[in-house]
């Protein structure tokens, strides 16, 4: 007689509320459960106990009343592209909430130029599907955070935060969402008036921005069910150019008066330094300035490819070759819309410094040199390629390193492993903030170390308010 | 040594992003047909099956029922490897192919004997001297279809055979029929391998890869002196043309599936496709000669040449086409649900006005029959052969 699987305690529970199919704790779905796309991964990616995939937002109420009466943790789970590593959890016991079920568009409100869609539709048919109605929305045009979720695009959770490089931060442009809070009620955080049926939703109420609070809150406060986006009119016209500077005190000057400009004139920058510049196919001893740009016509297109010209060429940057600004033409696409040819590489690893726009070059030198000596102190150059990038977002910048390497090399991954640990050793005491530290088990055990007491303690009261059974993905935050 | 070793890069190549799940543009609304149909955990497609291989490698992980019961859940279509972008840098060629991955963990449940029964079932009748076929029907009856149609089992110096397959054989025969028809109407010699044993691929599929060459070994035996072999599966096609070479076997003489046999002739000027069909028809890519071979073309120029008949593309359709479902043993595992998958192929094609689905390979037709049956749609299934022996005038 085959012995019969003893399942996790809350198997039966679960299968009632979403039917059996959509419930499972069997080891090697657990096991895929835990690993993220983050580089370490595989060091804290932990099974929890079972996992669930909900259908629609009474499922969710149902599954977070359930955790909250037998006091089981919920570890809410959207395309699972964290690169801050997995989230803590419970290992063995928590309920994986995977919501990419929940993957409808619920409405595409044109008049009031917003669009409504459950947490678990990915970024790339929420882009295609409002593109092909003419509009468009924030979002990070990168893959792979382009396969990100919307319910992970708003918390955080998966590089959800992220940014549209011409935009501003991705945040900025959520309108509102649906959350589950931890006692199982429903919330709308940008409908205010007890008449359900009262307006448009609005992330402006007579009240304070709960759509702020729970941007980037990763689930510790509740599971977003729906997002409410802003829609901009789409671009008739897309363009490409590029610049290159002779040093990053010139670039840097460009991207400084660039940044003054109000609209900003480029949909993204990003910089290359000389080495990067060179693994792209341009130039070696230059530092790149690659910038694309958009308009409703032919000469709203030229006035911004003249002003950031004009721009660079006082900060003393030359123009790119009609053969480098194709090759970048098809870098975009490459890299925009493919970002997988360049992580193909093998594994990577994230070193992103996000940082305010007055210090930004002292640091972003100190960065630099900083990753050179570790490099050479562990002996690992020429060991992996490191893209080396720069950018600017709103009021900030961002100096951003990717790490390419053989995940197979066990030798080699263990330094890029002690390499990220010491990162955000260097980060954290220098009170810096990181993109990728602000994920899953960086912030879980990282970068909330570093948080002032007062700000703890109002994090921790309101945890402890909401979530008195500490539920909602516990650990992190600290919590 | 693990068969899934050899595939030990492609797993660490992932980087687990997911696009083998939610690719969305322009071309691609889904990617994986076992993904959308079943319960949808992450291991019911590439990305988490690719994190079971690499559990498995790194000895956190071990071999089970229960994995073998989720690799069983793939149709090898390969529409994940077309979705991931992810290429070697340095030669521009795709990194990672997540089927060869699956594939090469099924051969290890089957080594390890833990393959679902229904595959078990497949691989010894295929090894029974007196069937050599994946269905159970007797080595005898292979030919039942060709009563009457005086079909001769030598080449006549031609040095064309035609390899025909079990699925021709034994189910939809009129693939068979039709092709022999067409030849025998174009006055062209031909030879037929009178001991013709499955050419391998419904075993490469599921694992019991070491069976394969034996069978590959007799039929190529049997095919010597050929100079042009035509299939009208493509199944067997992309098994010659593929995977023969790839288990080190020496493939003489030149394979090509009916739909470039029939492009190549039209283009010679021998193929008089003169009579009017006049059909709004869609043509609907099966994987293993669309995705695994690149024969995209070959049957679209054939259809577009057939006087009367309105070519119309599914959406999505060509590399990034929806399987019928039925590929990779996957239809013994889950008949029903390989038929739900056959079922949105007849939606994309009623989207488009299509009144004719059309395909060049049996198993396709076989699901897609079956999907207008159990679903009573209007739609009506021709296989290429079929219409081209219409336009021909039979």
């Amino acid at each position: 007689m085959t012995p019969t699987k003893k399942h996790h305690a809350l198997y039966e529970d679960l299968s009632a509320i979403v039917g059996s199919k959509y419930v499972s704790d069997d080891d090697f779905i657990l096991w895929a459960y835990a690993h993220d796309s983050s580089s370490v991964a595989h060091i804290y990616g932990k099974p929890q106990g079972i996992v669930v995939r909900p259908g629609c937002t009474e499922d969710v109420v149902e599954i977070v009343k359930l955790a909250n009466k037998t006091l089981t943790p919920i570890v809410p789970r959207g395309g699972g592209l964290g690169i801050g590593g997995p989230l803590p959890g419970a290992p063995g016991k928590a309920i994986v909430v995977d919501m990419t079920r929940m993957d409808k568009i619920i409405d595409i409100d044109e008049g009031n130029k917003v669009v409504i869609a459950e947490a678990g539709i990915t970024e790339c048919e929420l882009v295609t599907r409002v593109n092909e109605k003419g509009w468009d929305i924030l979002n990070t045009a990168f893959q792979p955070y382009y396969t990100t979720t919307l319910g992970g695009h708003i918390s955080g959770a998966s590089c959800g935060a992220g940014m549209h490089l011409g935009r501003s931060w991705n945040w900025k442009g959520v309108i509102g969402m649906k959350v589950v809070l931890p006692n199982g009620t429903v919330f709308e955080t940008n409908r205010w008036n007890v008449n359900q049926d009262a307006g448009q939703p609005f992330r402006w109420v007579p009240a304070p921005d709960f759509t702020g609070f729970f941007s980037g809150t990763y689930g510790a406060f509740g599971i977003i069910t729906e997002g409410t986006l802003r829609m901009f009119r789409l671009a008739k016209i897309k363009d490409v150019d590029v610049m290159f500077f002779d040093t990053f005190d010139d670039l840097w000057h460009a991207l400084y008066e660039l940044s003054e400009l109000d609209p900003y004139p480029c949909e993204y920058v990003f910089c290359p330094n000389p080495k990067t510049s060179g693994i792209m196919g341009l130039r070696e001893n230059q530092f790149g300035f690659i910038y694309g740009f958009e308009g409703r016509n032919e000469e709203e297109v030229e006035f911004k490819r003249k002003t950031v010209h004009e721009i660079c060429e006082k900060a003393g940057g030359e123009p790119g070759t009609e053969i480098e600004i194709k090759s970048c033409a098809d870098l975009q696409k490459r890299v925009f819309k493919n970002m997988g040819t360049v992580a193909s590489i093998g594994m990577w690893s994230l070193l992103e410094l996000v940082l305010g726009r007055k210090d930004f070059p002292k640091v972003f030198k100190e960065h630099a040199e900083w990753r050179d000596k570790k490099f050479e102190e562990k002996g690992i150059e020429g060991r992996l390629t490191d893209f080396h990038l720069v950018f600017p977002i709103d009021e900030t910048f961002i100096s951003s390193v990717m790490l390419f390497y053989d995940d197979n090399d066990l030798e080699l991954r263990k330094k890029v492993f002690e390499l990220t640990h010491e990162f955000f050793e260097y980060i954290n005491h220098r009170g810096y903030v990181s993109f990728e530290s602000a994920t899953g088990w960086s912030l879980a055990t990282g970068t909330s170390k570093f948080f002032r007491p007062e700000l703890r303690d109002f994090l921790y009261a309101l945890k402890k308010a909401v979530d008195p059974n500490n539920i909602m993905n516990p650990g992190l935050f600290g919590f | 040594m693990l068969e899934l070793e050899k595939y030990r890069r492609n797993v660490y190549s992932c980087v687990r992003c997911g696009i083998c799940r939610a690719k969305y543009d322009e071309n691609v609304r889904r990617v994986c047909p076992i993904r959308e149909h079943s319960s949808g955990f992450e291991t019911h497609y590439a990305k988490g099956r690719m994190a079971i291989a690499r559990g498995i490698l790194e000895g956190e992980l071990e071999y089970s029922k229960g994995i073998a019961d989720v690799l069983a859940y793939c149709t090898t279509c390969r529409n994940c490897v077309e979705a991931c972008g992810a290429v070697d840098m340095r030669t521009g060629n795709p990194k990672i192919n997540a089927t060869a991955v699956v594939e090469a963990m099924r051969a290890d449940i089957a080594n390890l004997g833990l393959a679902p029964e229904g595959w078990k079932t497949i691989h010894s009748r295929t090894e029974r001297e007196d069937i050599r076929n994946p269905y159970g029907e007797p080595k005898k009856d292979r030919w039942k279809w060709a009563d009457g149609m005086d079909v001769d089992f030598r080449d006549h110096g031609s040095g064309l055979m035609y390899f025909v397959g079990c699925t021709s054989s034994y189910r939809q025969t009129v693939i068979a029929a039709s092709t022999v028809k067409i030849l025998k109407k174009l006055n062209i010699p031909f030879g037929i391998p009178e001991d013709e044993w499955c050419c391998g691929s419904p075993l490469l599929r599921t694992g019991a890869r070491k069976q394969v060459e034996e069978l590959a070994k007799h039929n190529l035996e049997t095919l010597k002196g050929a100079e042009k072999v035509i299939s009208s599966c493509a199944g067997c096609a992309r098994t010659f043309v593929e995977d023969y070479p790839k288990m080190g076997l020496d493939v003489p003489f030149e394979v090509l599936h009916i739909s470039q046999f029939f492009d190549a002739l039209l283009r010679e000027g021998r193929l008089p496709l003169k009579k009017e069909i006049r059909k709004v028809i869609t043509y609907h890519d099966p994987c293993h000669i669309g995705r695994h071979m690149g024969i995209y073309d070959e049957p679209r120029n054939v259809l577009r040449a057939i006087p009367g008949m309105e070519l119309r593309e599914m959406y999505p359709t060509r590399e990034n086409a929806w399987c019928c479902g039925a590929g990779g043993g996957f239809r013994i595992s889950d008949p029903k649900m390989s038929v739900e998958i056959a079922a949105d192929r007849l939606k994309h094609a009623k989207e488009v006005g299509a009144e004719a689905l059309t395909c060049s390979c049996p198993f396709c037709m076989r699901n897609l029959t079956d999907a207008i049956k159990e679903t009573n749609s209007d739609l009506e299934f021709h296989d290429i052969t079929q219409l081209v022996l219409e336009s021909l005038g039979e």
